[in-house]
């Protein structure tokens, strides 16, 4: 394993360049809905801070 | 300094950070802070991974989330850390809430690929946070999608790979090559281009699991 110190300044400055990189691709997606089952726990507590269902996906087990 | 002091000035600054009105800066100093809780744990170090990695990548707010998953090798010693610091444990054991807030951490593995690159952060508050590298999550995320073919996971690889800067693409074909997912790489690479350039839509969900299935073939079968 490799590790390199990088600045959270120098990660909020490239931000904007990885944004501009992937707008055309996200506009395409579209609205993102979650195909991936979810764990229980998890769906449950994004349910409870108000994560819309698309997003949660559908939930293992259920 | 006392355990004890030291661990109520850990849960004042996890109360401040938690006040912390961006996602990213929230999530990593709250990362920070109980990495420096478990300071004690001499040389090992959490590592965030999964989807809060993919946010921090792409910078991209299609994919904001608050799960922070991460890796750390004493799952023991990073429970009891999580605890002093005032976080309660589903009853599945994996999973950790900070009560009234919006902080959720799991830790899905022990273990990172022996070759992974991970990136030290060095915070506003001084303290560090380690996420896995650009170039290894999206590694982690094309084995994940030949193997599933999940829509949202592809999605997510294709962000990756054009938020790439040069460098970190001579990084993840060798990285690729060296995990087997040097074809669903190279031909998510070209997908990315076909629909940035109009020449064709993104796909459907079936089309997704069947692009999945034939790279995972294409690759074990050469």
């Amino acid at each position: 394993m490799t590790r390199e110190t990088i600045s959270y300044a120098a990660l909020q400055r490239d931000a904007p360049v990885r944004r501009a990189r992937t707008a055309t691709l996200t506009a395409a997606f579209g609205e993102i809905t979650r195909d991936k089952p979810r764990d229980p726990v998890e769906a449950e507590f994004l349910r409870r801070i108000g994560t819309p269902e698309r997003l949660i996906g559908p939930v293992r087990g259920s | 300094m006392t355990e004890a002091l030291r661990i109520a000035s850990l849960r004042e600054a996890l109360s401040a950070a938690t006040a912390i009105e961006d996602l990213a800066t929230r999530s990593l100093e709250v990362v920070a802070i109980v990495d420096e809780a478990m300071s004690a744990d001499a040389g090992n170090h959490l590592v965030v991974v999964g989807g809060m990695a993919v946010y921090l990548w792409t910078a991209n707010e299609s994919f904001r989330t608050v799960d922070i998953d991460v890796v750390y090798p004493a799952p023991a010693a990073l429970g009891a850390a999580l605890a002093d610091l005032g976080f309660v444990r589903s009853q599945d054991g994996r999973h950790w809430e900070l009560p009234g807030t919006e902080i959720f951490i799991e830790s899905p593995a022990r273990e990172l690929d022996a070759g992974v690159a991970v990136k030290q952060v060095q915070m506003p508050s001084g303290r560090t946070a380690d996420v896995l590298s650009h170039v290894d999550v999206l590694v982690d995320r094309l084995d994940e999608f030949q193997a599933t073919g999940h829509q949202i996971v592809g999605q997510q690889c294709l962000v990756l790979i054009v938020a790439l800067d040069e460098a970190e693409r001579d990084a993840a074909a060798t990285r690729a090559t060296e995990r087997r997912v040097r074809l669903a790489l190279d031909g998510l690479s070209s997908l990315a281009k076909e629909i940035e350039h109009g020449n064709r839509g993104v796909p459907e969900s079936d089309e997704w699991h069947e692009l999945a299935s034939g790279f995972l073939r294409a690759e074990y079968h050469r």
